[in-house]
């Protein structure tokens, strides 16, 4: 369940890059890189800033010309596949992987 | 815990301030891409071995100075457990600092200094058994990725492939068709680097070259000359049913160039140097799809764009 209070971070061995706006994302365990575009390369950023997912709405309201509920609905979605991804964790405990801190 | 429990039973042993003892008084000088790369204290033995894998490219002018140097260190065998190499994988263990890289492998652990003049220290139980030549190879291939790296260069997966004086750079994953398409290079009068590994460089007058590396796949070492050759192309390969080239976004060359860039791309410390030395090479020479077929001869694509 992703939650709009819940901050999210980028794993421990994930190093990134934005070239033209899209990020290069590697995650370092795996040697696994992916591309993110523009819009999640922008989450990407603000989650590295610990902002909780409500800011991060809030800040990307004002930066992209998208109707609100979709870009809630498309951040709640770009929030599950970088999870499923293993880019980023929550930062809560009890979800913590080994070797991860807060 | 250590990183290198794996392969060492204890790496406290192998520490530069304590080194221990060299296998013997000689020196011997490799020079190729980022180098040269002087190796010290070694047995006559390991030196004869040594010049046997790596030829013309060893210099018979032991003091010339080198930009990587190595010293050898004998460890006792009892350092190293024995394996079981049947269906095992063998992938090197790593140590990242940011002043360091700690690295370990079958039959060696290895501390290298990216502070102090590049100095690099090597321990090993072999000498003159069969592991001698592959401790070797595959602790100086991670000392050349870091070496290149720092020259603002890559040690890229790829067959290099050279055609009327420039170089083709084909590269992926295993199993992309590296090996397949630099035999079928070969097979049209085109030579061809390595099929494995190349240096990837930037060169004079703003270009980007390519280097020949003396460690190759399947195809073994060729007779293609050392050099740099300025590159004309780079190229991800992928396999199908027809030939086609495809232009890649500035980000998906980026990340298909760092998923070939062995070692160093799993480095944290050193992902923000790999991050601009390919961005800085791949804005120079730009990086596209390569879909081949077994079918169908690829090069005449390219006849187009000289």
């Amino acid at each position: 369940m992703i939650s709009p209070s819940t901050i999210y971070k980028p794993r421990k061995d994930v190093r990134y890059r934005i070239v033209s706006d899209e990020a290069v994302v590697v995650r370092q365990q795996s040697t696994e890189v992916i591309v993110l575009n523009e819009v999640a390369a922008r989450i990407l950023q603000l989650l590295d800033a610990h902002t909780t997912l409500s800011e991060l709405i809030h800040a990307l309201e004002a930066e992209f010309d998208i109707d609100p509920p979709q870009l809630e609905h498309d951040v709640m979605g770009f929030i599950k596949e970088l999870l499923e991804a293993g880019v980023i964790i929550p930062t809560v405990p009890s979800a913590l992987e080994n070797g991860d801190v807060l | 815990m250590s990183f290198a429990d794996r392969f060492v039973l204890s790496s406290d042993q192998f520490t530069p301030s304590s080194p221990g003892q060299t296998f013997g008084d000689y020196r011997l000088v490799i020079d190729f891409a980022g180098g040269p790369y002087g190796f010290d204290g070694l047995s006559a033995t390991q030196v004869d071995r040594i010049r046997t894998r790596f030829q013309d490219l060893c210099h018979d002018d032991a003091s010339q100075q080198a930009e990587v140097n190595t010293l050898l260190y004998r460890a006792p065998n009892r350092s190293f457990p024995d394996f079981d190499l049947n269906g095992w994988e063998y992938t090197l263990n790593f140590e990242y600092k940011n002043t360091s890289v700690g690295i370990a492998g079958l039959k060696f652990f290895a501390y290298f200094d990216l502070c102090r003049n590049n100095q690099s220290y090597l321990w090993t139980s072999t000498e003159d058994d069969e592991y001698f030549t592959g401790v070797f190879e595959n602790y100086f291939r991670v000392v050349v990725a870091y070496r290149l790296l720092a020259c603002g260069g890559v040690l890229l997966h790829s067959a290099g492939v050279i055609d009327k004086g420039s170089a083709y750079l084909f590269f992926g994953p295993s199993n992309a068709g590296k090996t397949t398409v630099s035999r079928l290079s070969q097979s049209s009068g085109r030579s061809v680097l390595s099929d494995d590994i190349n240096a990837l460089l930037a060169g004079p007058a703003q270009g980007v070259v390519a280097e020949k590396m003396p460690f190759a796949g399947e195809l073994g070492q060729t007779a293609t000359p050392s050099g740099a050759y300025p590159v004309r192309g780079l190229f991800r390969l992928h396999q199908g049913p027809h030939n086609a080239v495809r232009d890649m976004r500035p980000s998906e060359s980026i990340a298909a160039l760092v998923a070939c860039a062995p070692y160093v791309n799993a480095d944290p410390a050193r992902q923000d140097r790999l991050f601009e030395n390919l961005e800085h090479l791949s804005a120079i020479a730009p990086v596209r799809h390569l879909t081949f077929s077994l079918d169908q001869p690829f090069w005449p694509m390219f006849a187009s764009e000289d």
